[in-house]
């Protein structure tokens, strides 16, 4: 596949592009597409909540190949230790000193599969590094690159030998997004064109050094006008207020929502927020930031969307 | 829901509240029969209690219906049917529908009119009472009727979307109510603000409104003996005078209203025929009593303003040089001009020389008074007829005989001061009446020798006539009291007195008092204190809104305008009266007239203007526009007033343009997403009447896009009409103008484009 890289034109212009060419890659999902392009340029790490072969890793590599990111996939099983997330210091004989020798994390772009399936130790050095944006080993404190972006993965139908994160620490993700299947029709198009290789690894970045960077710094700036902030602030509200609802959004989880509408606005090509960016991201951006009252059983993801998009379906958008 | 609990207790008890006040100012202006207060009390009451229950059901509300047809019918018949005043029957149909409504309510709509039968009361009650109370509870209804529509609105946009509800835990909380109160005050001051700049013309409509008329003993045609002590505590009062010159130093004034000559034994009458005729009106200023005294330097002038009274008599003081009816003398300090007042009515004297006045007005009378000095001799005295010597039967030979002893020999004035002094020395001034006999001269004179006013001066009367002194008994009121606070002289009923005019063949009717001074009876506690207070507002009340009107108007601007002149304070006043000069004058009032004219014209033009620019939904615009422009008028007509004189210009001219800003930053930040909203309002109309309606929670671009694909022939125009909407509506930068049209035009083809 030819993909022209016009980096004659202005970053911004770009975006759109790459979310019609991951789009291209990544048949039949542009919003997953388009929501995660505008939750790592709002700085923000994705979770990604489905069942196993559905293009996950296509997509987190998809994006790393447009937006000209180094790549890194860890497995995350059940014998996974920190250090090899991390790195270890190993002795250096020739030179008779500890050596750091960096894991897998320090990259820009890091994919984390299953995430569920490690223990909490593993989890949370993890997680702790996605908020830090460092990591400390044997005292020594190194800092990762920047940009650095997580996209995890966790399949929720599997529950044994799972260690399910908690809700403090899904906080860290800004969105949490599935996939699901593909349309037939799609699904009849990749079955009928692939033929060999991935295309992924057909895509050129469309993105040179450090735009991604300029990109982010950009999105931060995007406009926002009262009446958005207050329609933010009611969905908010209401899902403190929301009898089926035990813990509502923090504050965090309203900035985040913030971030990644000014985000998805400049996906869009607008320098200023307007109320169907923050209705897309509601539920992807505040379902896994609140956890139901006990009566509603699990806190599944289903369970937790749906009662969201109830209250935010309830909610009137400012026109 | 505990808010929204809290929310409908709040509505609740204003709506009652805003019934209650009106309802309050009829009571007080007495123009709501007993049973129907009494009726109005209970079933409101208990409708407080029942709503909301199975009355207010809608099975109901045709029976409810029935009812108020039934009663409209009633009062139909009432109307054309019997004599009950229309006025009545109408008060009473308005208060049967707000009982009717409060019971049977069962949403907004019976609400609202509720609110708009709480205002029809509230207009009832302008005509039966114009009390400096009713002002008072006027303030109130304003502030509380915007607080309480507040709370409606507020209540049923709840209601509407339950969702809001949950915005806030309280959506009352304290900065709502203290914007609200805000809002309701500054409504208050915008009303306070028209009524006083608003111009007037005359009283118009005000004219046959009805302040019960005080009745009073002592001013009919004839008067019964002893009738004077029962009302001589009575603190009501009836006639308050304003002196030109600040505080009167003087012996008390004897203001002295009518006379009477025939003494039957037992009562007084008027015997000579009851007619009038019109005093002359004055080309000066104050209408001249020729038959009286000339106009030449009057002492002191005064400014009264007199009770409704049931007489038409009007009180004056001896000598009287001038009178005149209206308020001319309401004028402030250093002002160049006076206005003479439109005022309908004239003034006639009668044989007795009592000045009457021939306005119909209920409102009490405010009329201007010149007094004279004392020893000024008259030009003309008109001749005293001999029935002022007239004596009844039962003055017996023995109060002949002791009249001559007393008054002596010598000449007529030295005779009546003998008398007088005999009354004074010999007499006891008493409230305290004791027991007289068929003949209460005779009495008084040899019995008790107590007694009040009226048997010293019928005595009097009596014992000048058996002397050949042409003489008579004058009734009107003694002294006052002193207002502090509002610095006017305050005549009250308790006031009132009887004493003595003797004929002088060269000087006409000469007053004297034979009734011995007495303490001026005040009863000096905090009451008493509070009554000054509250009887200088009455005043005011009387001055600036019964009495307001284009001349007191052009006054208040005057007095406005030397307040805010730079030098007006210190030297204004005393500059004022001396640059005047009448060409000057004529001059500047023709200007005036033209700038204001101009003014009010340049207004209407922007006002136009603004409307077609921004279109409907601006009202915050167009408020501060308004009230822009206001300020200008006003700024600049009171400057005006005072004549030209650049600190005013300069200052007038910053506030107009700093208001003008305000107004054009306001309408860009807010104006311009209003405008978008209702751009998109109607493309939504548009596309609802396709059959595509939009879901609460559906974004508008999601709509739009939605549209295009429903209605593919539409799509370039959806398309330009989401671009340029979606950036006047939710970028924070205001759009400027030519994106307004931008917008409107994009609406406008967007709506075509989907009715095709």
């Amino acid at each position: 596949m030819n993909l022209p890289a016009e980096k004659s034109t202005p970053a911004v212009d770009r975006l759109h592009d790459i979310a019609e060419h991951v789009g291209q890659v990544f048949r039949g999902k542009r919003q997953v597409v388009r929501l995660t392009l505008a939750s790592l340029l709002a700085q923000g790490h994705v979770l990604l909540e489905d069942v196993p072969g559905v293009g996950k890793t296509t997509l987190a590599l998809a994006l790393s190949r447009a937006l000209g990111l180094d790549f890194q996939r860890v497995q995350f099983t059940s014998d996974l230790l920190p250090t090899d997330i991390l790195g270890i210091s190993v002795f250096h004989q020739t030179k008779g000193d500890f050596e750091f020798k960096p894991g897998p994390i320090f990259s820009n772009l890091v994919l984390a599969d299953e995430i569920n399936r490690t223990t909490p130790r593993t989890q949370s050095a993890l997680l702790e590094a996605m908020s830090e944006r460092k990591v400390s080993v044997d005292n020594v404190t190194y800092d990762l690159p920047d940009p650095f972006l997580v996209i995890a993965t966790q399949n929720p139908l599997e529950h044994h030998g799972t260690y399910p994160l908690p809700e403090s620490q899904l906080d860290r993700f800004l969105v949490r997004l599935s996939i699901g299947y593909p349309d037939q029709s799609v699904e009849r198009d990749i079955l009928l064109e692939r033929r060999g290789g991935n295309p992924v690894y057909d895509l050129e970045p469309l993105l040179g050094e450090g735009e991604f960077l300029e990109l982010q710094k950009r999105a931060e700036k995007i406009q926002m006008s009262e009446t958005i902030a207050d329609y933010m602030l009611a969905i908010v509200d209401a899902t403190r207020t929301d009898q089926r609802i035990r813990i509502g959004v923090s504050t965090r989880g309203a900035l985040a929502l913030s971030a990644a509408s000014r985000a998805l606005a400049m996906v869009e090509g607008r320098d200023f927020v307007i109320p169907d960016d923050v209705r897309e991201l509601a539920v992807p951006c505040l379902a896994h930031r609140i956890s139901l009252a006990a009566s509603l059983g699990d806190n599944s993801m289903a369970q937790s969307e749906s009662v969201l998009e109830d209250i935010v379906a309830s909610i009137q958008i400012p026109t | 829901m505990d808010s929204m609990r809290r929310l409908n207790f709040l509505f609740e008890t204003s709506l009652y509240l805003i019934l209650l006040i009106p309802f309050g100012m009829l009571l007080i202006g007495d123009s709501v029969s007993l049973p129907m207060g009494i009726v109005f009390g209970v079933v409101g009451l208990a409708s407080w209690f029942l709503r909301g229950g199975a009355l207010a059901d809608p099975k109901n509300q045709k029976w409810w219906n029935l009812g108020i047809m039934g009663y409209v019918a009633y009062t139909m018949f009432q109307i054309f049917f019997s004599d009950e005043a229309i006025l009545q029957t109408g008060i009473n149909l308005v208060l049967v529908l707000v009982l009717i409504k409060l019971l049977s309510r069962a949403g907004g709509r019976d609400e609202l009119q509720l609110f708009l039968l709480s205002f029809i009361m509230l207009a009832a009650a302008t005509t039966v009472n114009e009390d400096v109370l009713f002002g008072v509870l006027f303030s109130f209804y304003v502030l509380l009727g915007t607080f309480s529509m507040a709370v409606f609105h507020l209540r049923e946009e709840l209601s509407g979307h339950p969702r809001l509800a949950l915005r806030n835990q309280n959506p009352l909380n304290r900065q709502y109510i203290g914007v609200l109160a805000g809002i309701s005050s500054i409504i208050l001051v915008l009303s306070v603000g028209i009524f006083f700049t608003f111009p007037r013309v005359g009283l118009g409509f005000f004219q046959p409104q009805s302040r019960s008329a005080d009745s009073m003993v002592g001013f009919s045609e004839s008067v019964e003996l002893g009738g004077h002590g029962v009302i001589r505590s009575n603190p009501e009062v009836v006639l308050r005078v304003e002196f030109a010159d600040g505080v009167p130093r003087e012996d008390p004034f004897y203001w002295r209203m009518m006379s009477f000559d025939e003494y039957d034994g037992i009562r007084w009458n008027r015997t000579l025929p009851s007619k009038s005729w019109p005093l002359p009106r004055g080309k000066n200023r104050v209408r001249p009593m020729h038959s009286v005294f000339p106009v030449e330097d009057p002492t002191l002038e005064m400014q009264m303003y007199l009770e409704p009274l049931d007489t038409t008599v009007l009180p004056t003081l001896w000598p009287t040089k001038g009178i005149r009816l209206g308020a001319g003398l309401i004028r402030a300090p250093g002002a160049k001009f006076e206005f003479t007042t439109p005022r309908h009515g004239r003034l006639a004297i009668d044989p007795y020389g009592d000045i009457h006045h021939n306005s119909h007005s209920q409102l009490g009378i405010p009329y201007s008074l010149w007094r004279g000095t004392p020893g000024d001799e008259p030009t003309r005295v008109v001749r005293a007829g001999d029935h002022y010597l007239q004596l009844p039967d039962s003055f017996t030979p023995r109060a002949r005989a002791k009249a001559r002893e007393v008054a002596g020999e010598g000449v007529t004035l030295a005779r009546v001061e003998r008398l007088n002094k005999w009354f004074r020395d010999e007499f006891q001034y008493t409230t305290d009446l004791p027991k007289v006999g068929s003949n209460p001269v005779e009495s008084f004179l040899f019995d008790t020798r107590r007694g009040h006013c009226e048997y010293f001066a019928t005595s009097m009367v009596l014992m000048l006539r058996a002397n050949g002194i042409k003489a008579r008994l004058v009734n009107g009121f003694l002294g006052g009291k002193w207002n502090a606070v509002g610095g006017y002289l305050a005549v009250r009923q308790g006031d009132a007195h009887s004493w003595v005019e003797w004929y002088d063949p060269a000087r006409g009717w000469v007053p004297t008092d034979p009734t011995p001074p007495t303490e001026s009876w005040s009863d000096g506690s905090i009451g008493e204190s509070l009554r000054q207070y509250y009887d200088a507002a009455q005043l005011s009340w009387t001055k600036w809104v019964i009495e307001y009107d284009l001349a007191s108007q052009v006054d208040f601007f005057r007095k406005a305008s030397t307040v805010f002149r730079p030098d007006g304070l210190l030297k204004g006043a005393a500059e004022g009266r001396a640059e005047q000069e009448s060409d000057e004058e004529a001059f500047t009032l023709e200007w005036r007239f033209v700038y204001i004219l101009s003014l009010f014209v340049f207004g209407l033009l922007s006002f136009w203007r603004t409307r077609r620019r921004v279109n409907r939904g601006a009202r915050w615009g167009l408020v501060a526009f308004t009230a822009t422009s206001w300020m200008t008028t006003s700024a600049v007509v009171s400057m005006f007033l005072d004549g030209w004189n650049p600190t005013t210009a300069f200052v007038g001219a910053g506030v107009a343009g700093a208001g003008a800003l305000a107004a054009i930053m306001m309408r860009g930040r807010t104006n311009g997403a209003m405008l978008a909203t209702s751009a998109f309002a109607k493309v939504e109309r548009a596309g609802a009447a396709r059959g595509i309606h939009r879901a609460d929670d559906e974004g508008p671009k999601e709509y739009l896009k939605r549209l295009e694909r429903e209605i593919p022939q539409a799509t370039s125009q959806l398309q330009e009409f989401s671009r340029i909407y979606l950036k006047a509506r939710f970028s924070p930068r205001a759009p400027v103008a030519s994106e307004i049209t931008a917008l409107n035009a994009a609406a406008k083809a967007a709506v075509r484009a989907l009715r095709r």
